[in-house]
C-alpha cells in the first residue's frame, strides 16, 4: 500500500520538536538567564518553535517541576521582564538529559546508518 | 469608520479598533478557560498578555498607531490557537475528572489509526451540561427566546411564536416574564459561555474554533451594514458605556411598548370581532319578527349607536397601530398617497366621531334611566305637571293632613315609555 500521501512533513517536524523543545529551553537557559521573548527569538532562529504560546505553558510547567525559577527585572523600555534561570536541581537534570540525549542520538545514528546501507533491492529469500 | 477603545495590556496602553478588540478579548478569555485547570493560570495568562503587549508594541513601532484586526490576527497566528498550546506533559500531571486510562487510550488509538494526524487536544472535563444563557447575537430583543431555543432544542421560531401567543393570552404577563428573564439571565459573552449555551462540550479546540468563527461572522456583518446580522453585531458588539446604555434603553422602551401594545392589540381584536358580530346580528335582526317584549331588551336603537361608537373607536385606535406595526416590521416602502390620505381622513373622522358618539350614547342611556316624580298634594285630584310626562314613573302621594305616615296614601302611576318616543 502506498502511504506516501499520508506523510505530513510538518507534523513529523512538530512531533519531533515537541520532544526536543524542553531540552532546548534548558540548554538555552544553561548559558545564562533569559526572558521569554529572548528564548523565543533564539528558538525561532533554530526553527524549533512555531507558535509562541507553547513556550509559556512549557515554562509554567518547568517552574512547577522545580527546574526553573524567575526574577523580575526592570527593562530599559516597557514593563519589567521575567528573567528565567535554571535551579540547581535542574543543572543536575540537564546533565542526565544530556547523557540520555547522547545515548539516544548514538542509537538513532546506528539505526540510520544501517538504514542507509540497506541493499537497494530486497533480498530474494528463495535464491 | 470604526470605533476604537483604549486598552491596557500588561501595563502598556494601546488604542485598538472595535473588531480587533472583540477578537483579542475573545482570544484571551478562551485561553483563560483553556488553562483554567492550572492553579496559576492567571500568571500564565499574564505572561502571555505580556508577550502580546510586546508584539503589539513592535507592530506599532513606537508610534501611536491604532491596532487593527490584521494586527491581532497576526499576533494570534504567532502565539497560536489554544489547542497548539497544549503541553503534552501537563496532560499527565494534572488531575482531571475524566478517567485517565480512557483518555490516553483514546489519544493512542487515534494516533495509530490516522498516521499524520495531530493527536486530539486534551479535554479538561468541565461537563457538557447545557447552561441557560441569553443569546444576544442570535436574539431579536434580549436573546431570551434564542437562549430558550438553545437550551431546549426547540426551533427558535416556535419559541418566539409561543412567547407572543403567551404574551397575548396572559395579557402581557408573559411579556413581563420576558423582561425578568432578560434582567436575570446572563448573556453568553465569552466563547466558553457560548459553547455552554449550545451544549457543546467546551474543548480547547472547539473554543478556539468559536473564536475564529465569531471573528469571521463579525467581519462579514461589518462588511454589509444594515443587514440584521450587522445590526445585531452593533447591538452586542458595543462596549463603550454610553452606547451600551442607549441600546439597553432602546430595548427597554421596546418592551414597555410591547407590554402596553399587547392589551391594546387584544382589545382591538376582540372589539373588532364584537363589532362584526354586532353588525351581523343587526342586519339579520328584524324587529317585527321578534317575540313581543324582546325588542325592549335588545334595544336596537341603543345598540346601533353603541356599535357605531365601537367601530369609530376601533378605527381611531387601529389605524395608528397599523402604522406602528408597519414601522416595527421595518417596511420602508412608501404606501400609495391616495391610500394613505384615505386612511388619514378616516382616522380624523373617527377621532372626532368618538367623543360625539360617546356623548350621544351616554346621553341616550341617561334619558333611558327611569325618572321618578313625586307629587305631594292634599287634594283628591293630583295635578301632574306636563313636563313630567317624560318621566318613567309618577308617584302621587295624597296627604291627609295627619303627620302619621300610615295615613299617607300612595298611588303609583307608571308610564313606560317606548323606545324612541319623546
Amino acid at each position: 500500500m502506498d502511504n506516501t500521501s499520508n506523510i505530513n512533513e510538518a507534523n513529523i517536524k512538530s512531533q519531533m520538536r515537541k520532544g526536543m523543545l524542553e531540552y532546548c529551553i534548558l540548554l538555552i537557559l544553561s548559558k545564562g538567564r533569559a526572558y521569554p521573548s529572548d528564548i523565543i527569538s533564539r528558538l525561532k532562529e533554530a526553527d524549533m518553535i512555531v507558535v509562541e504560546g507553547t513556550l509559556y505553558t512549557l515554562l509554567n510547567r518547568l517552574r512547577k517541576e522545580g527546574k526553573l525559577n524567575y526574577e523580575w527585572e526592570e527593562s530599559p523600555k516597557g514593563p519589567p521582564r521575567k528573567y528565567f534561570f535554571l535551579t540547581d536541581y535542574c543543572e543536575e537534570v540537564l546533565r542526565y538529559t544530556s547523557d540520555a540525549w547522547n545515548q539516544i542520538v548514538a542509537n538513532v545514528e546506528h539505526f540510520r546508518q544501517s538504514h542507509d546501507n540497506r541493499p537497494e533491492t530486497p533480498i530474494d529469500l528463495q535464491k | 469608520m470604526k470605533k476604537t477603545f483604549n486598552i491596557n495590556i500588561a501595563g502598556t496602553g494601546f488604542t485598538i479598533d472595535d473588531d480587533a478588540y472583540t477578537l483579542l478579548s475573545d482570544y484571551l478569555s478562551t485561553l483563560e478557560h483553556a488553562f483554567s485547570h492550572l492553579d496559576d493560570f492567571r500568571e500564565l495568562i499574564a505572561d502571555i498578555e505580556g508577550r502580546i503587549s510586546e508584539l503589539l508594541t513592535e507592530m506599532s513601532d513606537g508610534g501611536t498607531r491604532i491596532i487593527t484586526l490584521a494586527n491581532v490576527e497576526a499576533v494570534i497566528a504567532r502565539m497560536g490557537k489554544p489547542e497548539d498550546f497544549i503541553d503534552a506533559d501537563v496532560k499527565m500531571t494534572v488531575d482531571y475528572d475524566i478517567p485517565k486510562d480512557e483518555t490516553i487510550i483514546d489519544i493512542d488509538e487515534k494516533a495509530e489509526t490516522k498516521p499524520g494526524a495531530v493527536p486530539p487536544p486534551y479535554v479538561p472535563h468541565t461537563g457538557s451540561v447545557k447552561k441557560f444563557f441569553r443569546d444576544t447575537q442570535g436574539g431579536m430583543i434580549g436573546g431570551v427566546c434564542a437562549g430558550i431555543s438553545h437550551y431546549t432544542g426547540i426551533d427558535v421560531v416556535w419559541v418566539r411564536l409561543l412567547t407572543v401567543l403567551l404574551a397575548v393570552l396572559s395579557l402581557s404577563t408573559a411579556a413581563l416574564a420576558y423582561v425578568v428573564l432578560w434582567i436575570v439571565v446572563p448573556p453568553a459573552e465569552t466563547p466558553y459561555e457560548k459553547m455552554q449555551m449550545m451544549g457543546e462540550t467546551p474543548t480547547i479546540s472547539n473554543i478556539g474554533r468559536t473564536v475564529t468563527d465569531n471573528f469571521y461572522e463579525s467581519s462579514k456583518s461589518a462588511e454589509t451594514p444594515g443587514t440584521p446580522g450587522g445590526e445585531g453585531a452593533y447591538m452586542t458588539g458595543t462596549r463603550s458605556g454610553s452606547s451600551r446604555f442607549f441600546s439597553v434603553l432602546l430595548k427597554v422602551l421596546i418592551v414597555i411598548g410591547l407590554i402596553i401594545f399587547v392589551p391594546v392589540a387584544i382589545a382591538l381584536v376582540l372589539g373588532t370581532l364584537a363589532c362584526l358580530m354586532g353588525l351581523l346580528f343587526l342586519s339579520f335582526l328584524n324587529i317585527d319578527t321578534l317575540p313581543p317584549g324582546l325588542e325592549d331588551v335588545i334595544g336596537t336603537y341603543d345598540a346601533t349607536w353603541g356599535l357605531t361608537l365601537a367601530i369609530a373607536s376601533q378605527i381611531a385606535l387601529g389605524i395608528p397601530v397599523f402604522f406602528l406595526i408597519r414601522a416595527m416590521a421595518g417596511n420602508k416602502r412608501s404606501m400609495q398617497r391616495g391610500f394613505r390620505n384615505t386612511l388619514l381622513a378616516i382616522w380624523v373622522v373617527s377621532v372626532i366621531a368618538c367623543p360625539v358618539l360617546t356623548a350621544k350614547f351616554f346621553n341616550r342611556l341617561e334619558n333611558r334611566r327611569p325618572i321618578d316624580i313625586d307629587i305631594e298634594t292634599t287634594e283628591e285630584t293630583a295635578y301632574i305637571p306636563t313636563d313630567s310626562l317624560a318621566a318613567d314613573s309618577i308617584k302621587a302621594t295624597k296627604e291627609t293632613g295627619e303627620t302619621s305616615p300610615d295615613k299617607v296614601k300612595s298611588i303609583n302611576i307608571t308610564i313606560n315609555r317606548k323606545d324612541g318616543e319623546k
